[in-house]
C-alpha cells in the first residue's frame, strides 16, 4: 500500500489575548482565515497576521500556519 | 442580562473575479487612522497569500468600523 500526500489547503490561524481569568491566566480566542495559499512563504503569512491584529487593540500571541494534505492510496 | 457591546474593523477587498471578499478584525484600536487601515490592506495585497473562491484580492474596496450594542433582556432561570 502507497499512500500518496498531496497539498490540498492551508488556514493561517491567530491565537490572540482578550483579557486575563482569574489565577493570572490568559483568556485567549482564535481567529482562523482560511484561502491561504499553501505555497505561501512563512514571512508573508507571518507579515499579515501581524499586520491585521496591528489595527486591533488585542494582542497577537501565537500565528499558526496550518496546512492540511489529502492522503490517499495509490496502490 | 446586561448590556454588552462588541466592536470590529470590516476590511472588504476586491477579488481578481469582480467579487468581494471581508475580514474582521476584533476589537480596532479606538483611535484607528484611514491610513493604517489601508497600509494594512495593502500590505496584505501585496503579500498575495490569499486565494479566494473570487480569486486574489486586487484592491480595498470598503473599510468600516462596527459597534454593536446587546441588550440581553432575557438568562434562563438557574437549577
Amino acid at each position: 500500500m502507497a499512500v500518496v500526500s498531496t497539498p490540498s489547503s492551508a488556514a493561517l490561524v491567530m491565537v490572540y489575548q482578550t483579557g486575563v481569568g482569574t489565577g493570572g491566566t490568559p483568556i485567549t480566542r482564535q481567529l482562523t482565515l482560511n484561502n491561504i495559499i499553501y505555497t505561501a512563504p512563512d514571512q508573508a503569512v507571518y507579515d499579515a497576521a501581524y499586520a491585521i491584529f496591528g489595527l486591533s487593540q488585542y494582542s497577537l500571541i501565537d500565528v499558526f500556519f496550518r496546512k492540511t494534505n489529502e492522503l490517499t492510496d495509490e496502490t | 442580562m446586561a448590556i454588552t457591546t462588541n466592536r470590529t474593523a470590516r476590511l472588504t477587498f476586491s477579488t481578481s473575479a469582480g467579487n468581494t471578499f471581508s475580514l474582521t478584525v476584533p476589537q480596532p484600536r479606538e483611535n484607528i487612522q484611514l491610513a493604517e487601515a489601508v497600509t494594512v490592506m495593502n500590505t496584505l495585497i501585496a503579500g498575495g497569500i490569499f486565494l479566494t473562491a473570487n480569486g486574489t484580492l486586487t484592491g480595498i474596496k470598503d473599510i468600516k468600523v462596527i459597534d454593536t450594542t446587546t441588550n440581553d433582556l432575557y438568562d434562563p432561570p438557574q437549577v
